[in-house]
């Protein structure tokens, strides 16, 4: 009875995904079809021949050329797959980076039994939408829009709060006198951080890393306000598949069985790690 | 000398964590600091450690003044309470960290693992984890890494109160006999008298941020200096009862109210230091004797409240007056709860208390 349970609940959890892969490699015909075609009735590429390369007549009947402006920067899809890879990766690690030395100052050297700070995660508190006008605004000032720049630095300053939260509550978990065991031995302060403290919390930053990377990686209103031009992201480019010119469902869900790779890898990689980050401070021994 | 403070005193905003304390330590003693939690004592640790700032006072360790001097030039070792091992680091790598940093030569940092591993028996884990290790061979990791440096004074903070009570017992004797052998000034610091009085030459009794007495363990539990101290050492602790001083034919009395104890032989004494007539009379559980008969004119009539056998000792606790007393009689001691009982004090190991005061006179 329970292996029916995990079964069913696996298939619950998994089926999104199948469903995702299964349209990615569908004919055009099999894609909305009514009674729903579960298998494809013959696997092809064409979904992803058509995000990599610039047939764009099969998309909306018009020549490349024809096209307006907005379209004609990216029809190859390597792109967005580049320019999300550059942001997130770079946005992720200036965010961690300023986080984590924030976090263990705040946990370190903060008024001891002090609430934690709530200011830096106000931030987080307004729907996106309400803060992104001014950013907008801010941006068109400071000529950072559509830059990589520009977003980078927006996907750093609205997560490092959230590194600072998570970070300090695993820097809370290691006990002061590992610092001061350092500081005996003849470390500087900055020694007893990066020797003695940082290498414990390993795990918590793999899981900060990924968490941080998957929401720079899925940002959609970001990008759809501050880029578009020089910079599109996968998520853009997802929009534009559905923005009015037909349902494009078969190279949406190719596109998005690409945009599932990177943070795959990622947690792969960080996997051995990230077990342990999870269950950081559940158990205290 | 090992250790000199003088006038040392840390303050937390209000909080006056240690009150101008000043002690010496000569080289190579073992000298406890001990109090309850939150007496001050960690804080004095960690201000000879560098770790703290001290509001006032000097340090000096070996003569020289360290108030000054950041933690790795003072030429201490630190074990703390919960070992402070680095968990991602082999046994090898911990003990070679302060010297790698100190950037000792490598032939150097490996003979000197080489005998501390020899010396505290670690030899077979320097490959392993340290976060794999057991608690024993942590401990014994963490003491490795403060003796590597060869320190001139070696600091420990509550170092067993992670172990069991066997394993407790265990390192208890080797610590002290590893002291012996290598001549090692220590500082400890713990609340467990036990560990204090078995393994510390000099004993440093603090309350609140103050030194209450500073002396050998015999002293300590003998002649205790104040109600603070004969209260705090000692297992089950000392029995009080709050007396009014009382003269009559030339001879001196405590009166408690159920009973009088003829005290003529300290008149003199009582009389010269006592602010007040009002005392307290405080004795030991083994100084008391229990007897089924009234014997002398001194005995006290009592019944047993409860009894508790420990083995080798029974506690008896009896109420006398408001209070319970508590006696020690011998392991095979028997009474049925209610029992008619009469004890008598021995006279000699009566120690008479001045209530406004606190301290002890006789």
């Amino acid at each position: 009875m329970r292996y029916v349970a995990v079964i069913f609940s696996a298939l619950v959890a998994i089926f999104p995904i199948y469903w995702m892969f299964s349209t990615s490699i569908k004919l055009p015909n099999e894609w909305v079809a009514t009674p729903s075609v579960w298998f494809p009735s013959r696997p092809v590429l064409i979904n992803y021949q058509f995000i990599f390369s610039q047939a764009y007549e099969y998309t909306i009947g018009r020549r490349p050329e024809e096209a307006t402006a907005f379209y004609s920067f990216a029809w190859s899809s390597m792109k967005p797959v580049f320019d999300s890879l550059i942001l997130s990766t770079f946005g992720t690690l200036i965010a961690l980076f300023a986080g984590t030395l924030s976090a263990y100052v705040l946990s370190r050297y903060g008024q001891k039994g002090a609430p934690p700070p709530v200011f830096p995660l106000m931030y987080r508190m307004f729907p996106p939408v309400a803060i992104i006008v001014p950013v907008v605004i801010m941006y068109a000032i400071l000529k950072l829009t559509d830059t990589y720049a520009g977003i980078i630095i927006l996907y750093a300053t609205l997560t490092v709060p959230l590194v600072l939260w998570l970070m300090k509550s695993f820097f809370d978990e290691i006990p002061r006198e590992i610092d001061e065991a350092a500081i005996l031995d003849g470390c500087s302060l900055f020694g007893a951080f990066y020797k003695g403290v940082l290498p414990l919390v390993k795990s918590g930053l793999a899981v900060t890393g990924l968490f941080i990377f998957i929401l720079d990686w899925s940002d959609f209103m970001g990008v759809l306000l501050l880029g578009g031009r020089n910079v599109v992201t996968i998520p853009l480019k997802l929009a534009e598949y559905t923005s009015g010119h037909g349902e494009l469902y078969g190279p949406m869900a190719a596109m998005g069985m690409i945009a599932v790779i990177p943070p795959l890898i990622l947690g792969i990689l960080i996997q051995k790690y990230l077990v342990r980050g999870f269950t950081f401070g559940a158990i205290k021994g | 000398m090992g250790l000199h403070i003088e006038n040392l005193r840390k303050e937390f905003g209000e909080l006056v964590a240690v009150k101008d304390l000043s002690l010496t330590v000569e080289t190579g003693e073992f000298v406890s600091l001990l109090g309850p939690s939150g007496c001050g004592k960690s804080t004095t640790l960690n201000m000879i450690a560098g770790l703290l700032y001290p509001t006032s006072g000097s340090i000096f360790i070996d003569d020289v003044l360290v108030n000054e001097l950041p933690p790795r030039d003072r030429k201490i070792g630190l074990v703390f309470q919960n070992y402070a091992v680095f968990n991602h680091m082999t046994v090898h790598d911990n003990l070679a960290f302060g010297l790698k940093i100190r950037k000792t030569p490598k032939n150097e940092i490996d003979k000197r693992i080489k005998e501390v591993a020899e010396f505290l028996r670690i030899g077979d884990v320097l490959d392993k984890r340290a976060g794999g290790l057991r608690l024993d061979q942590l401990q014994r990791v963490a003491i490795g890494r403060s003796m590597i440096v060869k320190p001139s004074l070696f600091l420990l903070d509550e170092p067993l109160s992670n172990l069991d009570a066997a394993l407790r017992a265990v390192m208890r004797v080797e610590l002290k006999k590893m002291q012996k052998e290598l001549k090692q000034t220590v500082v400890y610091v713990t609340h467990d008298q036990l560990e204090a009085m078995t393994m510390s030459e000099r004993i440093a009794v603090m309350n609140k941020g103050e030194l209450q007495q500073y002396d050998t363990p015999s002293v300590i539990y003998n002649h205790p200096k104040n109600q603070f101290v004969a209260n705090f050492i000692g297992s089950p602790s000392m029995n009080f009862i709050d007396c009014s001083f009382a003269e009559k034919d030339g001879k001196a009395f405590l009166d408690a109210g159920v009973f009088s104890l003829d005290i003529t032989e300290f008149h003199e004494i009582v009389k010269a230091q006592a602010t007040s007539s009002e005392l307290i009379l405080a004795i030991r559980p083994e100084d008391i004797e229990i007897m089924n008969q009234p014997s002398t004119d001194d005995t006290i009539e009592t019944s047993v409240y409860m009894v508790e056998p420990i083995g080798v000792k029974t506690i008896v606790t009896m109420p006398i007056g408001n209070r319970l007393f508590k006696a020690l009689a011998p392991g095979g001691f028997r009474a049925a709860i209610g029992d008619r009982k009469w004890i008598a004090f021995q006279r000699s190991k009566v120690h008479i208390i001045d209530k406004k005061t606190g301290s002890v006179a006789v």
